[in-house]
């Protein structure tokens, strides 16, 4: 038992110190890229642009890049930059269409094309471009190994927000969780799957059926299971009182008349409202796992990729 | 506008510090506010010195509160790096910072600022100009008796006139009179009282219109319980009747919260609201000539 456990110490540790060699590795490179980044940056001007970005001033970041370019103010090979930074500003400004267009304009050489390529895809997920951005994440060439790890990742939050399972299956069996950057975000997709998966559209026959037989229940089956009580009680009430006065005072009676109409009213109205509901339980329930699965794509690529 | 860009250093040529700094000043003057305040950021990015990068800050914070964007120079001032800083410099900062933090409602931080400028500094000379602002905070913190003492330490520190001074104490002592204090409606008693005596809490908060017709629904409940309950109704006496005499008093109990919240609210804003009269009179008064 005991050599297990050392057996089992001494895998974790290993795993742990390659994790730490690859996120160093990564860093390294980034810091790199981001240091020769920096130079030509400082030569063209756009460490101001990059400033102001680091700086949450992104909208004055556009506008310092929309002008110069305006006046034709940036040289040719600094395009890539240009594109880049303004897709960046644009991103945390959150206007991801606009991003998007400056990302994609980025060539293959730029040593912002990683990152805005990784970025974009995760845009055109948020956009429900699926096709766009399993296309785009295809074609990137040459990654290192936690770079794939990452693609594989993005490329089965696509399939899963595109609720596209068999793709997801096939995608999320090749996952050697090799990547720390996004192991934990990995496994979470199973979660998340399973919540798709039991979020399945219902029929607003069955529900306003339902709340005919029984008032409150359609709102029950749609999913609004606190709302089937607070549904039932005041139809019910409504309902017994008009049956009361029925036997009191008959049918032409106005206590029997106001109770009888009352509890149309909320009878109908159940009837109707459960019907709606399972439309609205159904895509707000759906928001909430796209919500989930976005910010599980997006922290990953935050690490890697740095603010 | 073109000048500015020409001239901000995006080129690869080196930037005139002072000819950016001056364009920043004509900008701000024009009203080209946030041109001005992308300017002022630029100096304050290029510049190797301290004092300048804090005062370019400063100029773009001027920039956002002219524009009205109190959250985003507060922001702006929050880059403010407080080294090796004179005195002089790190009031002035910490004190445009207590501003916007003040003018954006964060209170808590802005007084945070003045207790640091107190911490931080020897020379109290620089600490009294601070103390209208600091009271116009600590009004709005519902620290009244502590606004007080600041407004009175202020008088003492510019009216050497002692029959002078005697006066603004006085007036300030009116002003801060413990029965003056807005007297604050304790949100718990106002709802015991519409738990218990339903119409009441909303007349403890100052609304008696509301509690009326409040209490009146309340009795409409229950009558219709009783009516039913009378001509043998026993059913829709008992739920219908009492349903809604329940639906009514527990809406009583919350909205009476919401009114007694209210009534604090605007006791504290008249109250408030005279006090800024008086320090702003005390600011005139100071700067008044002789």
């Amino acid at each position: 038992m005991i050599p297990l456990i050392f057996t089992k110490r001494a895998i974790d540790t290993t795993k742990a110190i390659f994790g730490c060699l690859l996120l160093f590795g990564s860093a390294r490179l980034q810091a790199q890229d981001s240091v020769e980044a920096h130079g030509s940056l400082k030569k063209s001007g756009l460490d101001f642009v990059d400033h102001l970005i680091s700086n949450k001033e992104s909208d004055d970041a556009v506008l310092v890049l929309k002008k110069k370019q305006q006046e034709n103010g940036w040289e040719k090979e600094q395009q890539d930059s240009i594109n880049y930074y303004t897709g960046w500003a644009y991103y945390n400004l959150k206007q991801l269409d606009s991003s998007l267009i400056y990302f994609e304009r980025i060539s293959e050489t730029s040593p912002f094309y990683l990152k805005s390529a990784f970025f974009g895809s995760f845009e055109q997920t948020y956009l429900g471009r699926y096709k766009k951005a399993e296309t785009q994440l295809n074609s990137l060439e040459d990654l290192d190994p936690s770079l794939q790890e990452l693609r594989l990742f993005q490329l089965s939050t696509n399939a899963l927000a595109n609720r596209n399972f068999k793709t997801f299956d096939s995608l999320s069996s090749k996952f050697t969780y090799s990547n720390y950057s996004c192991v934990t975000e990995q496994k979470a997709l199973f979660k998340h799957k399973t919540e798709l998966l039991k979020n399945k559209r219902k029929s607003p026959w069955v529900a306003g059926f339902m709340s005919a037989v029984l008032p409150g229940s359609g709102k029950y089956y749609a999913g609004y299971r606190g709302q089937a009580i607070s549904a039932m009680i005041p139809t019910l009430i409504f309902g017994a009182a008009g049956v009361e006065s029925y036997f009191r005072s008959g049918p032409k009676s106005t206590p029997f008349i106001l109770a009888a109409s009352l509890f149309s009213l909320f009878y109908v109205g159940n009837i109707w409202g459960s019907s709606l509901s399972v439309s609205t339980f159904f895509h707000q329930r759906n928001r909430e796992i796209h919500h989930n699965l976005m910010l599980d794509l997006h922290i990953p690529l935050r690490r890697v990729f740095g603010n | 506008m073109t000048c500015i860009f020409h001239c901000a250093g995006f080129s690869a040529t080196n930037p005139s510090l002072a000819q950016l700094s001056k364009e920043a000043d004509s900008l701000f003057l024009a009203g080209k506010y946030q041109l001005a305040g992308i300017a002022f950021e630029e100096l304050s990015f290029l510049s190797e010195d301290l004092v300048t990068k804090t005062q370019s800050l400063i100029k773009k914070s001027d920039c956002c509160l002219a524009l009205g964007n109190y959250s985003k120079a507060q922001q702006v001032l929050s880059r403010i790096f407080y080294g090796d800083m004179k005195d002089s410099l790190l009031v002035f900062a910490k004190q445009k910072t207590a501003l916007c933090a003040y003018l954006n409602k964060d209170f808590g931080y802005a007084e945070s600022q003045i207790i640091q400028i107190q911490s931080l500094i020897s020379d109290s000379s620089l600490y009294y100009p601070l103390l209208p602002l600091y009271a116009l905070i600590l009004n709005e913190s519902k620290k009244w008796e502590e606004a007080k003492v600041v407004l009175i330490q202020y008088s003492a520190w510019f009216e050497k006139d002692f029959a002078k001074r005697s006066l603004l104490e006085a007036e300030i002592e009116n002003q801060y009179a413990a029965d003056k204090y807005p007297k604050l409606k304790n949100i718990e008693k106002a709802k015991r009282l519409s738990m218990f005596l339903p119409g009441t809490g909303q007349l403890y908060s100052g609304y008696f219109w509301e509690g009326a017709i409040n209490v009146t629904l309340q009795l409409l409940g229950l009558g219709l319980t009783g009516v039913c309950i009378y001509n043998q109704y026993y059913f829709t006496g008992l739920f219908v009747g009492t349903g809604l005499f329940q639906k009514f008093y527990s809406g009583g109990i919350t909205r009476t919260e919401f009114l007694a919240n209210k009534r604090n609210y605007i006791r504290v804003q008249t109250f408030n609201k005279s006090a800024k009269s008086l320090i702003v009179n005390l600011l005139q008064t100071k700067n008044a000539p002789e």
